[in-house]
This record gives C-alpha cells, structure tokens and sequence, in this order.
C-alpha cells in the first residue's frame, strides 16, 4: 500500500506535472505531502502536531497558542509547544535574476519558486518564523520574518508575482539583506550561484558570523551543466547582453571543464563560510532537495 | 517592346534581398539564450578563401535570378498563351443605366458603340457586362464571351437613378484587384458633367490596366427642361401648386404651356417662359379640383421644341392634406398649471406646422382629432390612469406628465443632490428607440425631484437620470395608441427641462415618432432606398404589392427605381410617397473634353502594352493596334524561348551552389 502512495506521490513530483499544477500554493503542497508521505510520523523530524511542552509566554508570541484553560487554572499564561517547533526564523532568498529564466521547458526560477513554496510551507507547518526576500541585482522585494498564518499566503503571492528580469550582483543584495535579518535562524538562498566565490564568501561571512544557518540551493537547468550544439553557435549572456560565439567541441570540452572548476570553487566557498549546498536540476524532481533540507532542519532541531 | 506592367519593376528591390543574405547570413550563427558567458570563449568561424568566392558567385546567381523574374512579371505572357486557348485579359464593359441616359438617342449610341468595341476582343478573352448608375451591378454570373455580351447589351434598358462616376471607378477597381487577369475597361456612358464627383481623385482606379469611353453623349448644347412641383389641399376642393420649371444647357430662353390635369381634364394652364439662368416659379393658389375624389395630379411642361429628355417634363403628384399637427393639452383628475401650458406651447410651436389646442377641463375622454394628446394626471389616480391607457388602446397617442402639485406633495428622496440643488444629469439613455433621445443634447438638463410614476412591466425606460430613475417611459399597450410618460411636470420646479433647449429637442422627436405622415418621407429620389417601418406593404404606381409575406415583417429598406407613386398601407391607413427622376440628371451637359482626356490619360497603359485605342475612332485606326499586337506576340515568343530557359538554369545552379553552401554549414567546424 505504501509503495504504491509513494510511487503516487513521486509521480506528482516530477517537474512536468508541477509546471502543470499552475497554483504555487497547490505545487508546495503537492511537494511537501510527496516528500512527506515516506517519512510521515517518523519522529525524528518532528512534523505532527502534536503537542510537546509549556513554555512561559513571553511578548511578542501570538495570543492564540495561549492555553487559556492552564491560565484559568494558575493564573499564568503558558504557550503550548508542539513537536517539531523550533521557534527558528527561515529566510528564504530568491534569486530572480535574468539567468533565472533560463531553461526548458522547465526555467530555473520555476524551479526556484517551487522549492522556496515547499520550503515556505514546512516552515509555517512547523509554525516557524517565514521571511522571503527576492534579489536580482539588487533587494528587490523583502518579506519581513514573521510567524503569523497569513505569513504563508502573502509569500506565496509574492513568488507567485516574481518574474526573471536584471542582472544579478549577490554580494550587493546580500549585504542590504544583512540589515533586515536580527533573529537568529536559517538564511536560504535559492540560485544559479553564477558568482565569484570570493565575492560569495563576502556575502555570506556576515550572516555566518551572526549564528545563522546557511543553505544555498544551486539551481541549473541541463542545459547550463552539459550544453550542447550542432554548429557554430552565438549564445548571447541574459542579463548583460554580450553575445559569444562559441565552437561545438568547446561546448563539449572546454566549457565542462570551466564549469566544474567554478562548481568546486563554489565547494570550497561555502565550506569556509559553513554553508551547506545543496544542486537542484530542473528536469529532476524535488524530493531529494527537500530531503537534504530535511536533514538540515533535523541538525539544527537537535 | 514595352513594359505592360511596370509596377512589378518595383520587385527589383528584391535585390537587396540575397545582400542582406550574404552580407549577415554568413556571420550570424544560430542564436541562443545563456544564463552566464562566465565559461564561455568565442571562437570564430573559420571562412575559407574558396567559399567566399562560392558565396559571391551564389549572391550574382540569386541578383539575376530575381532580376529576371521582375522582367518577366513586368513584360507579362499572358498574350502567348492565346494561342493555346487562355484568356489573357478580362473586358469590364460596362453600360450607363442612370436617368440622363434616357435623353433622345443616348442610350442607343451607348449601346452601339459597345458592340462595335466588342468586335475587336478576341473571342479567347472573357467579358464581363455590368451596368452602372448610383452603382455597378454585374449582368450575369460568369463572365462571358464577346458574342455573348453583345447580344446581352440588346435586353438592357435605361433607369431612372443618378450616376456617379465616382462609385463606378471604385467598382471597376474593386473588380481588377480582385480578377486573376488584368481589367480593361470599356464604358459606354453620355459622360455627364453633373455626375463627376466632387474630388478628381475618385476618378482613378489604380488596379485597372486601360479605360476606354464610348462616348454616347452627341453634341452639345443638349438643351432639357425639368418640372418639379407639389400640390397641397386644405378642403380638398381647391390646390395650392408650388411648381418650378428648370432649364439647362439651352442657348436661349424656351416658352411652353404648364398644364395641370386630372386625367383628360386639365385644371390649371398657362405660358411658361425659362431659360437656363431664369428658371420659373411659382406658386399657383386655388386650382379647383373636380367633384370627385382626388389623390393626385399630373403637371406637365409641353411646347419646347427641342427637349432632350422628354420624361422629365411631366410629374405625377401627390394631393397632400395641408393640416397643422394637433396637440391637445389635456387634465383628466387633475390640472395643467399655466407655467406647464406656456413651456408645451411655445416649445411646441416654435418651429411652426404645429397646432396647440387645451381640451375642456375634467374631460374623461380625449378628442378624437387630436395627433398627440399631452395629459396631465395624479399618478395615484388609478381611475385617470385607466381612463388614459383606454384611450391609447383606442388608437390615442399621449403622453402623461405629473401634477404639479402631487409632485411638490411628493417631497425630497433625501437625495443629496436634490437638495443642495445641484441636480441629477440625465444618465442612461436607450439609443434603440425610434424616438432616438441619444441625438438629443441633455449636457445641462438638470433633475432636482425623484420619480413619481410607477414603473410595470409594459414599460420601456428610454432616458433616466445618472442615478437611475426613470425620465421618459413608453409604456407598451395592446392597440394601435402610443403612450409616454415623461415624469416631470414641466413647470421648472422640478427641473430645469422646460428651460433647456433639449426640451424642444425632445417635443420634437417625440412628435416625429407619433406622426404617421412623418414616419414616411413624402418623396424620395429613384434609386435611393426607402426606409420602411415594420408591418407595411408596399403598391407600385401599377397597384402590383413589392413585398411578399416574409418580406413585410422583415423589409427594412425597399429600393424603388421607376418614377411614379407608390402606396404605402399599414394599420394605420395609407400614405402615399412619390419617387422622383435625379433633379441632377436632368443636366445633361456632358463634361469637358478636356476633363474627359484627364480621366482616361490616368488609366492610359493597355493590358498588351499598345495605346489606348478610342473607339470613336475610324475603322482603318482599329486596324492599327490589331497588327502591333502581332509583333507583340513575335517578340513575346522570342523573350519566352531566351529568358525563360535562362532563368530556369540560373535557378538550378542557385540551388546546387546553395545547397553545397548549406553542407558546409552543417558540419559546424
């Protein structure tokens, strides 16, 4: 029986069937019970609601998980805890650059926007602070952090609205960021990382240092990983214009290489900042993203 | 040897077509979207010396091969395919119908001259036949051959609409835009001055080959005299005639006899004296009619001893009913304040032809004599509502207004606007209704008191104000009456509608909707449409009906074009609408030669190339263009045996060196 809801629920992950689901609220559903349902009540990721512990209210928590039963009885507020909560801030970063657009049919900000919905829906289902931010080459739009339920819906909307336009400057958006992010908690940045390491490990060193979390989920389509062509071809660069003509065998040879040494550049990068990075293709379904960040999750709940 | 079709000349550039080929298609690999150029490195193509050559060679192959086929589409082969039984030119012959053609001898010559023009197609080329007044109208489905069409000119006859040469180029050109063949015409017409149209322009038809006249308009002076009169009755026992006699194109002043008669009998005579700058008219009071009943009368100008046009001499009129329209002011239950009666009589009357009467107060019934009847009411008087809406059902066209007083009894709505006095604009207005109160300027028509009729389902809501209530309602009835409510007691309190010239705007349509005589125009010119209204049939001067029973309950517009007068019947009786001859085609001055020249110089190319040939011209002229043809078709045969296989090998090694081009493309590096 479970095998034929897994085989169901892997079926639905595929990125074909998600480009087909159209709402971005269904398509994080869709993902987080596919990737749940293998790993339902298992618990040691903490997912049920059920209740866990009192803790002392203190200001700014939300009134309605107040248990007014233990207050009518002692005369003090208690907040009722469930498994899994982690009280965490999840900042979810969004690279909307033009280099985003790229990729068919499936375009990596699709992809984007579906693992940042799936990771906006695990956070709120774990009644976790939400912030989502979109950057280009700029702080183009920021949600501010925040636990309450319309947290979910106005991220959705917000990612439901983003398209893939400018350039893209990391470090600059990274460090007007920095300004916004206070609570400890989790910085995610979902992109193509086509950046200087160096200037990665700039942007990043400052929200490491300030204890949070840091997870870079690598977006790229196949076609960015082993591009081919049948001829001379002039591939023009998205977001500065410049065309480059470009032989066939150096696509097969030269470009790998090139690639996979700025792959291990990245590598070495985000092991000096201690980010943990995580290579999501476009034509591969999410779970395996989603069960990486899982782990995560289950580190930093210990 | 010279070019038929020059305009395709225009495809030489074309030839920058294999430039831009060559001078990019070389450079520009196929283009693709990346997400980063940070891993990239150009790489140019690698050109070799020989394929360079290879290119240019492929570039002068594609320049010639374009060049030939411009010189070809211009010098067209239509021609050498007769031999094989091909038309190669489509002949739009087209013969005037309008009124002028009916002038002594006219329509004859057209007629003549047309079929000796068809003698000189060849029977290989098609023929279409149309004839051509207000508009060209195809004779026949298909077309046809030179024979056929000249036997086809003897069954048609002259009309009675006004020509335009204007509508006529823009057919003839409609027609060559579409034809497969190039269009020659040929058009037999008088070639009248008063129809050229009023810009020169609409004279030219820029898809026709050629254009050539037969002129059927003879010499010049072509002197007419044209009648135009209507007669009027009060009593039905004396006439008031207005007549006016027009002359034109005459040298000199002509004397006749103007003669009114009823049938044999003539009522009226006497010497008419005209020229072409003194027309005569008069207005001839007190023409006794005889005993009997009589609708219409004969006037008739005789005594001219030269008239080109005999048929305009003479008009069959009408007796038309000279009576003022009614309007009765009326209060049943209820009274018209002095305020309301001056604002209805002076909006009413104020362009004339209108009689304003006040029936006797508390009247139940309203006079039968009456063409509208303007009734006051107290809305909650259930019984003055019945009574009124009995007289409609009877036939009785009237419209209800409020009392004055139950409106001020009514009070305010809490209406803001109402109270501050800035009022309501008129809002929605129902463009659909014959009264068409959308042609009527409301812009500073202000409503300052709510509604105070009742609304039921019979009603129609044709203006209301911007918040939605109702101004003027026609409340629909069984019976033949007419019933508008105008929820406003005209007295300036209510609104500002009696002070606003919509008001008379207003009076006036709605006078327009209930007058039966106004619902029909009283004349209308041959060849223009008559709109109908629903349910009418329509009797030719002969007595024949024109509409069948589906035509009567969907006819909306009936083309008349003969002359006379034709009975218009429906429920609410007879009228009776007079088709006239175009005053314009009286004129029978043709245009001036130079005029003439001007037009055809515009279209003076031939589909074969030679020059226009005037069919007016004498047989031995004929001969001439015949044998240029021949030599035409010599050299047409010789450019056909050169250039064609010339540029079929042209083609091929394009396509050889092209596609050795394409294979080194392919292999990338």
């Amino acid at each position: 029986m479970s095998t034929s809801v897994d085989r169901h629920a892997a079926r639905l992950l595929r990125p074909e069937v998600l480009a087909r689901l159209g709402s971005l609220e269904l398509v994080a559903r869709t993902v987080v019970d596919g990737v749940m349902t293998g790993l339902h009540r298992a618990p040691r990721f903490g997912f049920s609601q059920e209740f866990a512990e009192y803790r002392a209210y203190s200001e700014g928590d939300d009134l309605r998980f107040v248990d007014w039963n233990v207050y009518a009885r002692t005369g003090r507020t208690y907040i009722k805890r469930f498994r899994g909560e982690t009280g965490t801030t999840v900042n979810v970063l969004v690279d909307a650059s033009a280099s985003m657009g790229i990729g068919a049919p499936i375009a990596k900000l699709d992809t984007a926007r579906w693992l940042a919905a799936a990771l906006a829906w695990l956070t709120r289902r774990q009644r976790d602070a939400l912030s989502v931010a979109i950057i280009d080459r700029d702080l183009r739009e920021v949600q501010p952090p925040s636990s309450r339920p319309d947290s979910l819906p106005r991220a959705l909307a917000l990612l439901e609205r983003t398209r893939a336009v400018d350039g893209t400057d990391l470090l600059d958006s990274l460090t007007k960021l920095r300004a916004t992010i206070s609570r400890r908690g989790l910085v995610v940045l979902i992109s193509d990382l086509y950046a200087d390491p160096e200037e990665l490990v700039s942007g990043l060193q400052p929200f490491a240092h300030a204890g949070q979390d840091i997870v870079l989920f690598r977006i790229l389509a196949p076609e960015e990983i082993e591009p081919t062509a049948a001829r001379i071809t002039a591939l023009r660069d998205v977001e500065s214009g410049v065309t480059t003509i470009v032989d066939p065998a150096f696509l097969s040879g030269g470009y790998r290489r090139r690639f996979a040494e700025h792959d291990e550049a990245l590598e070495r990068a985000c092991r000096r900042v201690g980010a943990q990075r995580i290579t999501v293709r476009t034509d591969e379904p999410l779970d395996a993203a989603l069960q990486a960040w899982l782990r995560v999750r289950e580190r930093r709940g210990r | 040897m010279s070019l038929a079709l020059p305009v395709f000349l225009l495809g030489l550039v074309a030839l920058g077509l294999p430039w831009l080929l060559h001078r990019f298609g070389q450079q520009q690999a196929e283009q693709r979207d990346f997400a980063s150029d940070r891993f990239l490195e150009a790489v140019p193509p690698p050109v070799s010396q020989r394929r360079r050559l290879r290119h240019r060679v492929l570039f002068a192959l594609r320049c010639l091969a374009l060049l030939l086929l411009c010189l070809l589409f211009a010098r067209p082969w239509l021609p050498a395919f007769d031999e094989r039984g091909a038309p190669r030119t489509l002949h739009a012959v087209v013969l005037d119908t309008s009124f002028s053609m009916r002038a002594v001898g006219r329509f004859e010559r057209a007629v003549e001259g047309l079929r000796d023009a068809l003698q000189d197609i060849p029977d290989g080329d098609q023929v279409r036949l149309y004839t051509f007044a207000q508009q060209l109208q195809a004779v026949g489905d298909e077309p046809m051959s030179p024979a056929l069409a000249r036997d086809a000119l003897a069954s048609l006859a002259p009309g009675y609409a006004h020509g335009d040469y204007g509508q006529l180029m823009r057919g003839l050109d409609t027609i060559a835009a579409r034809a497969d063949l190039p269009v020659a015409a040929l058009v037999g017409s008088d070639l009248q001055d008063s129809a050229l149209p009023a810009r020169n322009n609409d004279l030219f038809a820029p898809s026709l080959a050629s254009l050539r006249f037969v002129d059927a308009g003879g010499e010049r002076p072509v002197g007419n005299v044209r009648i135009d009169a209507t007669a009027r009755t009060l009593d039905r026992a004396t006439v008031r005639m207005e007549v006016d006699v027009q002359a034109s194109d005459l040298d000199e002043s002509v004397t006749g006899t103007l003669r009114i008669e009823h049938g044999e009998e003539v009522l009226h005579s006497e010497p008419v004296r005209v020229s072409s700058a003194q027309p005569w008219r008069r207005t001839i009071e007190g023409v006794t009619l005889p005993a009997i009943r009589v609708d219409a009368l004969t006037v008739r100008f005789a005594g001219q001893e030269v008239d080109a046009l005999p048929e305009d001499d003479l008009q069959r009129i009408a007796l038309r009913r000279e009576r003022a329209f009614q309007v009765t002011l009326a209060g049943i239950g209820a009274r018209l304040t002095e305020r309301s009666r001056v604002f209805l009589d002076t909006a009413l009357q104020g362009e004339g032809g209108v009689e304003v009467q006040r029936a006797a107060g508390g009247a139940r019934r309203l006079p039968d004599d009456a063409d509208l009847s303007v009734v006051v009411i107290d809305p909650e008087d259930a019984e003055a509502l019945a009574t009124v809406e009995d007289e409609v059902r009877r036939g009785a066209d009237v419209m209800l207004i409020p009392e004055a007083s139950r409106r001020a009894l009514s009070g305010g709505t809490g209406d803001e606007a109402a109270l501050d006095g800035s009022g309501r604009r008129i809002g929605e207005i129902e463009r659909t209704h014959p009264i068409d109160a959308g042609r009527i300027d409301w812009f500073g028509v202000r409503r300052y008191a709510p509604t105070v009729f009742t609304l039921t389902d019979a009603d129609r809501v044709l203006v209301s104000t911007d918040d939605g209530q109702p101004l003027l309602i026609e409340r629909v009835l069984s019976g033949s009456g007419r019933l508008l409510l105008l929820d406003d007691p005209l007295d300036g309190d209510a609104s500002n509608l009696p002070f606003e010239p919509a008001f008379v705007e207003l009076l006036d349509a709605i006078r327009n909707w209930v007058d039966s005589e106004g619902a029909l125009p009283e004349r209308i010119t041959a060849g223009t449409p008559l709109a109908l209204p629903g349910q009418v049939q329509v009797f030719d001067p002969q007595g024949e009906a024109l509409l069948t029973m589906q035509q009567r309950s969907g006819a909306e517009r009936l083309m008349l074009s003969s002359p006379g007068l034709y009975r218009v019947v429906d429920s609410r009786g007879e009228r009776v609408v007079e088709v006239v001859g175009d005053a314009a085609e009286s004129r029978l001055a043709t245009m001036d030669v130079t005029v003439r020249d001007a037009w055809r110089n515009r279209h003076d190319g031939t589909p074969d190339g030679s020059e226009t040939p005037d069919v007016s011209e004498t047989g031995a002229d004929r001969d001439a263009p015949a044998a240029s043809r021949s030599e035409v078709k010599v050299d047409q045969r010789w450019l056909l045996g050169a250039l064609l296989p010339f540029l079929l090998l042209v083609m091929a090694g394009e396509s050889l060196l092209a596609n050795r081009r394409l294979d080194i493309r392919r292999d990338g590096s």
